[in-house]
């Protein structure tokens, strides 16, 4: 009986030993997670794309998965992912619904051809799929993210915008701001930072509601600090766009103006709690990524959400 | 006719020993520091009590107070009236600091880079430790004093100990009440299960009141099944000790009433004869009393009856129930990644055999004598389903106070549904899949999910 016991124990072992090599042989290079769900993102429009920025160490591209909430059966072709950082033209591929590797979900499964990468260090991912029902929106971040800003309730049109923010968090370096209609053709973003002078008893935020209720429109913002121009990477039609600059080392409880002027047609677009941005802290090349699919739900917060495999 | 005194269980096999101290030893290594769940929110509360504040046994909040403190340092000046709000600050940026060289958030999905944090608020919103009762801390804060190191960490390790002597405890009851109980199940089986349980294995290094919570009640729910076989009058004292004292621990320990009521119900039928059931019922009124005025002052319990029902309603969703079965199968990084899917499949399997095979176990005629034992664990184990139901919300770890029982459960249903000549097969059966899930939940879940930080 003693070794039938210690025989079947081996074998449990075993058994555990083979799944974890197989795992453990398979791990991604990058993996992008969530956030806690305070930021999931809202509903997008149909057929907008999805953005991301990532680092990456290889040489070649093999594969990259993105979690999703299927509306398809597994095997289902969805989607066509573009790839900027391959040398020469961008890369493309048809995504494949399949089964999550680590978790019960399904994935978005996308196989290129190992195409060279082009050496810069980093991989912009732009996804489009007309399937309404695929996908699910959700903005998701490595780096420091500081509080959730604001715009009301109503989207905010095209045109120049002002807004004042009062970061939580020191290093200030850059804003996240979910915006649609971006055709690549329409023109740059443009962001514009001011320091907001502190009233002589240190109460700047009393200003804030006045900033917010009235805008900033012909009044003086302060001092120029920094100054952020985009050009819209195609596909990009929809996401949030990551506005960086150096960082502002004393953020914390100080008082910023912004201007953010709009390509023409564009809008931003709401989360589940309203339209807002989000502050960005720390060293810029700290984000290691940040986009938003769409559908109104969240995955569960421990889902990983985007994986990249190069050789 | 009361059931014949059972003799004592030997004991514990010199093996089960060493493998229980050894998973223990190699629990601390294998969790890296703050992956425990909660760890640095127990912590903080753990280390004001070691800094010699007392905790009030309510919180008294100021309002006024949030001008100056985040939501989670506002709930900690609440259990802490006396302390100074620089000093609360203070605990939390050396914590975070703590987090950021433990890498905390490459390891945890969810969780903020806590760097340039000035606050918990920053890993999760309004949470905080400080709602719990305070005796778990009360002992951990004591724990700490003698700790000789300085750095948070290293703190953070030493009081890791005091859980690792928490499960040693814990497995050592289990094998005990399982042989008090007879089957046939070895104890030793039993032993090894809560040895070996990953989630449970974790407990071992995990600071966290939970582990005082299943000391606690796994202690009434032993001296319980001593009281039913020989009736000595200190097994009730303990367990009437181990009531009193578990509301203070945490409101998942509250079930420790259960087997002391059982027992003085026991007691009180062979004290008074005729009217022991009307005694029965007064002192069922003062066990429920006892526990609604006990509860009442936790802060965790439902302030009114709508919020209650709002709990019991969320309590038994069927998502809740999945959950616990998640996280109670093992479930890493704060939660995060959880054992393979195959595997849960197969869990599932094996829990359904195993509660056929208790239902056909305990209607056996060969189970009479183990009955009342049998039927004491069984009303232990629910007590814990149902406050997990209350509770509103679901964890693995909130059912450890049942541990003993739903150990002695598991493995009388397993052995009882291999009957016959099948019989020989339930020992490597079982322990093909105790180390399956015990080398799973370690090479996926802790290896590759915590240590390696998967994709980070």
């Amino acid at each position: 009986m003693r070794a039938s016991i210690l025989i079947a124990a081996l074998a449990g072992l075993l058994v555990a030993g083979i799944d974890f090599v197989l795992r453990a042989a398979d791990l991604p290079d990058v993996a992008v997670r969530d956030r806690p769900p305070i930021l999931v993102a809202g509903d997008l429009r149909g057929g907008t794309a999805l953005v991301q920025t990532l680092p990456v160490n290889g040489q070649r591209l093999r594969r990259v998965e993105i979690a999703v909430r299927p509306g398809a059966p597994l095997g289902t072709e969805l989607g066509t992912l573009y790839v900027e950082g391959t040398a020469g033209a961008p890369a493309r591929a048809r995504g494949r619904l399949v089964q999550g590797s680590y978790r019960g979900s399904a994935h978005l499964r996308f196989d290129f051809d190992s195409p060279q990468l082009d050496g810069s260090g980093s991989l912009r991912l732009g996804l489009s799929c007309p399937d309404e029902a695929a996908l699910v929106p959700w903005l998701r971040a490595r780096g420091v993210t500081g509080t959730r800003w604001d715009f009301g309730r109503k989207p905010l049109g095209p045109g120049e915008l002002w807004r004042a923010v009062r970061p939580d968090l020191d290093r200030l370096s850059g804003f996240a701001i979910p915006m649609a209609n971006l055709p690549a053709d329409a023109g740059p973003v443009v962001l514009e930072v001011y320091a907001i002078p502190l009233e002589p008893e240190g109460r700047a935020w009393t200003r804030q509601p006045i900033l917010s209720s009235l805008g900033l429109e012909g009044s003086d913002p302060g001092k120029h600090l920094r100054r952020v121009v985009l050009e819209l990477p195609p596909p990009t039609i929809a996401g949030h766009l990551l506005l960086r600059f150096e960082p502002i080392e004393l953020s914390r409880n100080h008082l910023f103006a912004l201007r953010l002027s709009l390509p023409p047609g564009a809008t931003t677009v709401g989360d589940v709690d309203g339209f807002g941005f989000v502050t960005l802290h720390g060293d810029p090349s700290e984000l290691a990524g940040w986009s938003t699919t769409r559908g109104g739900r969240s995955l569960g917060p421990a889902e990983l959400h985007t994986w990249v495999w190069t050789d | 006719m009361p059931a014949p005194p059972r003799p004592p269980a030997p004991p514990c096999p010199r093996w089960l020993v060493v493998l229980t101290l050894a998973v223990a030893l190699l629990s601390q290594w294998m969790l890296p520091p703050f992956m425990g769940e909660d760890e640095p929110w127990h912590l903080e509360y753990a280390e004001h009590v070691a800094a010699g504040h007392l905790p009030s046994t309510s919180m008294v909040t100021r309002v006024a107070d949030l001008a100056t403190l985040s939501p989670s340092q506002y709930q900690v000046a609440g259990r802490f009236p006396g302390l100074d709000h620089g000093e609360i600050r203070a605990k939390q940026a050396e914590i975070l600091a703590a987090l950021d060289a433990s890498d905390v958030w490459r390891r945890v999905d969810w969780a903020e880079d806590p760097s340039g944090a000035v606050s918990f608020d920053a890993i999760h919103p309004g949470i905080s430790a400080a709602a719990q009762p305070p005796g778990y801390y009360l002992l951990a804060g004591a724990w700490l004093r003698l700790c000789p190191f300085d750095g948070t960490i290293a703190r953070l390790r030493w009081l890791r100990l005091l859980s690792a002597l928490c499960y040693v405890a814990v497995v050592g009851l289990c094998y005990h009440c399982a042989g008090r109980l007879g089957g046939p199940a070895p104890a030793a089986a039993v032993g090894a299960l809560a040895a070996l349980m990953p989630m449970h294995l974790r407990q071992a290094a995990t600071v966290n009141p939970d582990v005082l919570a299943k000391l606690v009640v796994a202690l009434a729910t032993y001296v319980a099944l001593r009281g039913l076989s020989d009736h000595r009058r200190r097994w009730l004292l303990i367990a009437a000790l181990a009531a009193g004292v578990a509301p203070w621990i945490k409101s998942t320990a509250v079930s420790a009433v259960v087997p002391a009521a059982v027992l003085a119900l026991v007691f009180l039928r062979r004290r008074f004869g005729r009217t022991w059931p009307v005694l029965g019922l007064a002192l069922l009124g003062a066990t429920i009393a006892g526990a609604v005025a006990a509860l009442r002052s936790g802060p965790v319990i439902p302030a009114n009856l709508s919020r209650a029902l709002e709990r019991l309603q969320d309590g038994l969703a069927a998502p809740n129930w999945i959950e616990l079965f998640r996280t109670l199968l093992g479930a890493f990084g704060w939660y995060g990644r959880t054992v393979p899917s195959w595997f849960a499949a197969l869990a599932v399997v094996a829990l359904v055999v195993a509660l056929i095979g208790l239902l056909r176990g305990v209607r056996s005629e060969s189970a009479s004598t183990s009955r009342p034992a049998l039927l004491l664990l069984i009303l232990v184990l629910l007590t814990q389903f149902a406050l997990v139901a209350l509770r509103g919300e679901a964890a693995g770890r909130y059912l450890y106070p049942a541990l003993p029982a739903a150990t002695a459960l598991a493995a009388f249903g397993w052995w009882s549904a291999w009957a016959g000549r099948l019989r020989p097969a339930a020992a490597p059966s079982f322990a093909f899949l105790l180390t399956l899930w015990f080398a799973l939940a370690f090479f996926d879940g802790a290896l590759l999910h915590e240590r390696m930080a998967l994709g980070s």
